[in-house]
């Protein structure tokens, strides 16, 4: 570990006088220093430096940029946590060390198994519940069949995820597509609006905070860290590595499992249709936010801008009237960029 | 005397009936022989779960009952070498036929070449080659016009919302650059420009909830849009909800494909209408037609399942036989 250590990486790895000795200097050091030294810090500048650009533009050419337009914040908002929330389950678990490419398939079979219980006249905490826990139990497998048989999760995940993506519609037979219309109250606290401001926003915040408490304030966070950063020194350390990364493993689906359940109550329809690339966009956005692949370097914020960036940009193409024929490419650029620039910092600093 | 001739005529009885019996013997052994099960690989091309799928298997699966097929069912989810690679295995396994669809030029020719040469019946389904016949080996296609469908509903809009010159249509699709979504656009485009309608196309992906938003916020960006066609089961699906987000309630909207949320639309008075491309015919058709060929030797022809125009009016059967026969 370099003495550029900051908050967002493994104590254990850094050794507790050097650690100590790099969170003196982080301190120290300047408003600027410090933010380029964070996990999240080039992504910030980014998001940033580009709503800064929307803004300008928006307030210059109100007529052919309609970024500042109510309707258009309004969206934004409504936009960030379809992969965002995702993207949170997935960027702890990357902290440990690992991945987890089946919540693409669990976003589609969780909340269809909520609706299909629900249709059943099933209550609906029940039948939430039981959503939950079909996650919770592929997170489960996840993590034992990659843990015990030394597999890369990589390999484990992506075969869960064409396990569940495949085992759905044959468990259901023809039946793959229901209406799911829940009590009002319950679909505007979900999915309504608190003035301007979207309930699924205010909740991907939610989320977002117990990640970060679960991260900085809790013995668990300390444990990914020390799991991903370097599992050896963390077992020395007496950190019960397989089942800490259990439970990052669970979370991850389980937090599929809701970004699934606000889809379906948005649209008040649960359909076994593949959702495609979802997995791919959370790592993504994981790594536009500044965690690392390999595990051990991370922050919620980093998560939460990385998901604001990648809407923001495709926002912008469509306002903006680019080629909407190229969005995926705008989109992909974007992502290749945000890597590049955090690996210049990483090695420069 | 009475008892004699009694016994001539049951042992005639007997005789013919011994006789018809041998020879429904015989007719059921030489029916049976035709009707050896003929072994048919079926190459869906992606997307295991989506909705859209559903009539076909079910169709392909129903003419495998009906005509005594050996119905290997498979999914080269989106991936075209993968789709390549089921093709050469399906050669490899001594399938008498392989239906496999054409997402990506050129990209099948070599696999489709090689099982004709080893004498697979090749039938493609869904999407065929933008040179139709002359692009590849595969003997007919069976599945939608693109061109003609999307003309079809481009007119029908036109003629249902009084759309005239200076009005501008949003085309969204799920991946612009596969050959339907190409297709559908130019179908679209010929029934709009000569009646100075402009167009644009988006791409949506298939995750519903994004799809919604890229479509709303589509519409934000400009206010001239005056119509969204939905050029693939996805941006359909999602537009009403889209336009209701961005309070433009009464856009009218229309695309392609059904499933049980486009029908409720159309049958709400919400969507105008659905190009429907039969996708059960898709999966009965290509089974059926390879049967026969193995069978009898009858060449199949091309067959284009895809003009059914599917409104309010006559939207009641669609929706009552959704994820089977429609």
């Amino acid at each position: 570990m370099s003495s550029t250590s900051t908050p967002s990486e493994s104590p254990v790895t850094a050794g507790s006088s050097v650690h100590e000795h790099a969170k003196r200097r982080y301190r120290e050091a300047s408003l600027w220093t410090r933010v380029r030294l964070h996990p999240a810090g080039p992504v910030a500048i980014m998001f940033f430096g580009l709503l800064a650009a929307c803004i300008i533009a928006g307030l210059v050419i109100p007529q052919n940029f309609a970024f500042l337009n109510p309707a258009n914040l309004t969206l934004l908002l409504k936009q960030i946590p379809n992969y965002g929330m995702v993207a949170l389950g997935v960027g702890l678990l990357m902290i440990t060390g690992e991945f987890d490419l089946s919540v693409g398939s669990v976003f589609v079979v969780a909340p269809f198994a909520m609706a299909t219980a629900y249709a059943a006249d099933i209550p609906l905490p029940i039948a939430i519940l039981i959503g939950f826990a079909i996650a919770a139990l592929i997170g489960l497998a996840n993590g034992v069949i990659t843990l015990r048989f030394g597999i890369p999760s990589f390999i484990t995940t992506l075969g869960m995820l064409f396990i569940v993506r495949t085992s759905a519609p044959f468990l259901v037979g023809y039946a793959r597509s229901l209406n799911f219309k829940p009590p009002a109250t319950f679909t505007a606290i979900l999915t309504g609006n608190l003035g301007p401001i979207p309930a699924q926003f205010i909740w991907f915040l939610v989320m977002a905070l117990v990640c970060y408490l679960i991260l900085n304030r809790h013995f668990l966070g300390n444990h990914f860290f020390a799991a991903g950063g370097n599992p050896g020194a963390a077992r020395f350390a007496g950190i019960n590595v397989f089942w800490t990364k259990i439970a990052a493993f669970v979370l991850s689906s389980v937090f599929a499992a809701a970004a699934g359940l606000f889809s379906i109550t948005r649209l008040q329809t649960a359909m076994t249709n593949p959702q495609l690339f979802i997995e791919l966009f959370a790592v993504a956005i994981c790594v536009i936010g500044g965690l690392s692949l390999f595990g051990g370097r991370g922050a919620v914020i980093g998560i939460v801008l990385g998901a604001a960036l990648l809407q923001l940009v495709q926002d912008v193409i469509i306002l903006a009237r680019l080629p909407g024929f190229y969005l995926d490419l705008f989109v992909g650029v974007m992502i290749v960029v945000g890597v590049v620039i955090n690996q210049i910092v990483r090695r420069k600093y | 005397m009475k008892q004699s001739k009694d016994n001539r005529v049951l042992n005639t009885v007997r005789a013919m009936a011994l006789a018809t019996s041998a020879l429904f013997v015989m007719a059921s052994a030489a029916s049976t022989e035709d009707l050896a099960p003929v072994k048919v690989t079926f190459i869906q091309h992606c997307c295991s779960g989506a909705t859209f799928f559903q009539p076909m298997q079910f169709g392909a699966e129903e003419a495998a009952r009906l005509f005594q097929v050996d119905l290997t069912y498979v999914n080269a989810d989106g991936d075209a070498a993968r789709a390549a690679n089921l093709i050469e295995t399906a050669i490899a396994d001594k399938q008498d036929a392989v239906l496999p669809t054409i997402t990506v030029p050129d990209a099948l020719d070599d696999a489709m070449q090689k099982a004709r040469d080893a004498g697979l019946v090749v039938i493609a389904q869904n999407i065929d080659d933008p040179e139709h016949a002359a692009g590849n080996a595969r003997e007919v296609f069976v599945g939608q016009d693109f061109l003609v469908s999307g003309k079809i509903i481009g007119e029908r809009m036109i003629k249902e919302h009084g759309l005239k010159q200076g009005d501008h249509c949003l085309l969204p699709v799920e991946f612009p650059e596969l050959t339907y979504a190409i297709e559908r656009a130019q179908g679209v485009q010929s029934a709009l420009e000569p009646a100075g309608i402009t167009s644009e196309v988006v791409g949506t992906g298939t995750v519903d909830a994004e799809a919604l938003g890229i479509i709303s916020q589509a519409l934000l960006a400009n206010p001239n849009i005056t119509c969204v066609i939905g050029l693939g089961t996805t941006p359909t699906t999602v537009t009403p909800d889209a336009a209701k987000e961005v309070g433009r309630d009464n856009l009218p909207n229309g695309g392609f494909d059904t499933n049980p949320k486009i029908m409720e639309n159309i049958m709400n008075g919400v969507t105008t209408a659905t190009m429907d491309q039969q996708p059960f015919w898709q999966g009965f058709l290509p089974v059926m037609f390879a049967a026969y060929e193995v069978r009898y030797g009858l060449h199949p022809a091309d067959f284009n399942t895809g003009n059914n125009l599917i409104d309010k009016a006559n939207g009641d059967k669609a929706l009552k036989y959704g994820g089977t026969y429609r």
